[in-house]
């Protein structure tokens, strides 16, 4: 499982540019991105391979590997993103949750395994059957 | 008054806070098994009743020891002349200094008291500031009085102490979550009916008045029988605990798979909530509010009544703490 974040990773100017490629376009290789970046940037496209690196690295795009290259799309939308860096601006959500003056059905931070997950269904399910037995 | 007496008088005070805070909790871990046997709702009570507890104890000795210095009973040392080798909470002995160690006692308290004071005035201002933004996030996007979020994964949550406000995420709307929907909300909306955010913020400034391991431990303690209450209430409105407990399964499986979440909270504990819901056994609902504040009254009036010998006790206490 890939590790939370509590707050939005710090991205470079060509990452956010990369980034918004992939809002635009829905998916890229290092190539194509590279021909509408890189070339105007005055980069290699290496320069741009890491950067997309960077950004699967940092959980803001996934990647497939169709035949020998990887193809990136953005794993958190636009507006959610512009949404996420208001919220870490005003910085408070976590510190509000530790006080207790913000209270939430779930906890995202929650120390159960999908298998704890699993075992909980199975005795919902039975209860159900209890239930439902009379 | 002297700088010393006023040592004096927060070293006397810490004795009382402290000493209550280990006692009340270590009832509170020793009839854990008996706790379980009460309601979600009175377990929430007994904890925030013991959160409160070395608060209005301390209150009510402090007032009985200085009773005297504030001329509302006579001080035994000026009735029997006696020699007490302990330091005295008297206009007799206002200019004493207190020893190194009751200094130090007492400046841990008015250190914890500044700390939490200074805690819970920046959570006011983070609380402002946040639901702010929160409320901009939404940009006006409603559904029955409860503000939307532009995030896909479900979540739902209640910000605020006074006046506190629910929001929901877009992604609980969505049709996958549609039938966990209800719950959800009824769960949060106990808690603004319960006025848990307001009792929590209460409790944050009443912490200062325990030791610290066992305020921290009290903290998560009140926050998860508040959860479980809240529980309680969607399941009886709803009239079946296994689809709050299925809505709590489904939707924290739904935010492992968050790598990137924005509302990152801490503090429930899904496993014990599922397992409390599932429990079918009769639960007592007492002690109620008004038996705890009985209670709590009844211990002060003791206190009040016995104001000469509390004020004596506090100053052995003193005595034997000073060294």
């Amino acid at each position: 499982m890939t590790a939370r974040q509590k707050s939005l990773p710090a991205l470079g100017e060509l990452e956010l540019e990369l980034l918004e490629l992939l809002w635009r376009t829905g998916d890229v290789d290092v190539t194509e991105s590279h021909a509408v970046i890189g070339k105007r940037r005055g980069i290699s496209p290496n320069t741009v391979g890491s950067a997309l690196e960077r950004l699967f690295k940092k959980g803001l795009a996934s990647r497939t590997k169709v035949s020998h290259a990887y193809r990136y799309t953005a794993r958190i939308a636009a507006d959610e993103f512009a949404a996420r860096r208001v919220l870490d601006a005003a910085g408070g959500i976590q510190f509000l949750a530790n006080t207790g003056l913000l209270s939430a059905f779930v906890d995202l931070v929650a120390d159960v395994d999908d298998a704890a997950l699993d075992r909980l269904e199975t005795l919902i399910a039975e209860k159900r059957g209890e239930r439902g037995g009379g | 008054m002297s700088w010393g007496f006023v040592c004096l008088c927060a070293a006397a005070s810490a004795a009382t806070v402290y000493s209550t805070s280990a006692l009340s909790s270590a009832l509170l871990a020793g009839f854990r098994h008996q706790l379980d046997r009460l309601s979600a709702a009175a377990q929430a009570r007994v904890v925030f009743g013991v959160v409160l507890l070395p608060l209005v104890l301390g209150a009510a000795v402090m007032t009985a020891a200085l009773a005297p210095y504030l001329g509302w009973i006579i001080d035994h040392c000026t009735v029997t002349h006696e020699v007490h080798a302990h330091p005295h909470l008297c206009h007799a002995h206002v200019m004493q200094l207190p020893t190194w160690t009751l200094i130090a006692l007492g400046l841990v308290l008015l250190l914890r008291l500044v700390v939490r004071a200074a805690r819970v005035s920046w959570s006011g201002v983070t609380m402002f500031t946040t639901e702010r933004s929160l409320v901009r996030l939404c940009r006006g996007a409603e559904r029955d009085g409860t503000r939307v979020l532009p995030f896909e994964y479900p979540q739902a949550f209640v910000v605020g102490a006074l006046r506190p406000r629910l929001f929901v995420t877009r992604g609980l709307l969505s049709e996958e979550h549609r039938e966990h929907l209800q719950p959800v909300l009824l769960h949060e909306r106990a808690h603004l009916r319960r006025h848990d955010p307001l009792r929590r913020l209460v409790a944050s400034l009443a912490l200062a008045f325990h030791l610290p391991g066992v305020a921290g431990w009290l903290e998560r303690t009140l926050g998860r029988a508040h959860e479980m209450a809240a529980d309680a209430e969607a399941a009886r409105e709803l009239g079946n605990p296994e689809r709050v407990a299925q809505a709590l399964v489904t939707l924290t499986r739904a935010q492992r798979h968050v790598p990137l979440a924005a509302l990152a909270f801490g503090g429930s504990d899904v496993e014990a909530r599922v397992a409390t819901l599932l429990d079918r056994r009769p639960r007592f609902d007492h002690p109620g509010t008004l038996a705890l504040v009985a209670g709590a009254l009844l211990l002060v009036a003791l206190v009040a009544r016995s104001a000469g010998a509390v004020h004596h006790g506090v100053e052995i206490v003193l005595g034997l703490l000073g060294g």
